[in-house]
């Protein structure tokens, strides 16, 4: 036998641990978290954004 | 929402990727489980940055890989030597695949399910980031160690 003819065997092997451990829909989406990648990204660019626009305002002013 | 809705859809279809990965790394069920968690948030974090120019299921091999590798790296799970046996079925040639699963090292495992799946080398070297050169000698080395180890049974 060789490495090739175990590819059949790999296939049966994962497809029945994929079918015993299959998950619903509703499983997986209570795996992830609330927030969207998205969303924490454009969160971060938000902040660092009114960050920058607090520096500018201070030195604009002069401390003031 | 149209995100989620879209990565769930592709997770359920090919969900089995991850749990065959998980089976063939982890020993015991409480690292399985941990392990198929840690990897569906890794892909759900990766997933923005996923443009569609490789198949879903190449790119979850690879952040499912790297995920596993870094897991194996912290120490956190223990990476099983001999893959658990499926209860299911005993047929045919599913205790040769583990005896041979169970003589790689994590490294070197990840090529042979990735072959056995029936990646081209190219596609084994873009999951795993080496080079097809370093595919192609490693592959060979692991038949030749396959090889004497089994004699004449595999390869």
């Amino acid at each position: 036998m060789n490495l090739n003819e175990l590819k059949p065997v790999w296939r049966r092997y994962s497809d029945a641990v994929a079918a015993a451990e299959k998950r619903t829909a509703d499983e997986l989406n209570g795996l992830l978290p609330v927030d969207l990648p998205v969303a924490s990204y454009r969160r971060r660019l938000f902040m660092l954004r009114n960050a920058a626009m607090f520096v500018f305002i201070a030195v604009g002013c002069g401390g003031c | 929402m149209v995100l989620r809705q879209q990565f769930l859809r592709q997770l359920q279809q090919h969900q089995g990727i991850v749990h065959s990965l998980s089976r063939s790394y982890f020993a015991n069920e409480e690292d399985r489980k941990d392990a198929f968690q840690e990897i569906v948030l890794q892909l759900w974090k990766s997933y923005p940055a996923y443009r569609g120019d490789s198949a879903v299921s190449t790119w979850m091999y690879r952040v499912a890989l790297n995920t596993i590798f870094n897991l194996l790296k912290q120490r956190r799970l223990t990476f099983a030597t001999l893959p658990e046996q499926l209860a299911v079925e005993a047929e045919d040639h599913s205790e040769l695949l583990r005896t041979v699963l169970s003589q790689l090292n994590p490294s070197d495992r990840a090529l042979v399910i990735l072959y056995l799946e029936g990646y081209s080398y190219q596609e084994i070297a873009d999951i795993r980031a080496i080079s097809l050169t370093n595919v192609s000698t490693r592959l060979s080395r692991i038949r030749q160690k396959l090889r004497s180890r089994f004699q004449s049974e595999v390869i």
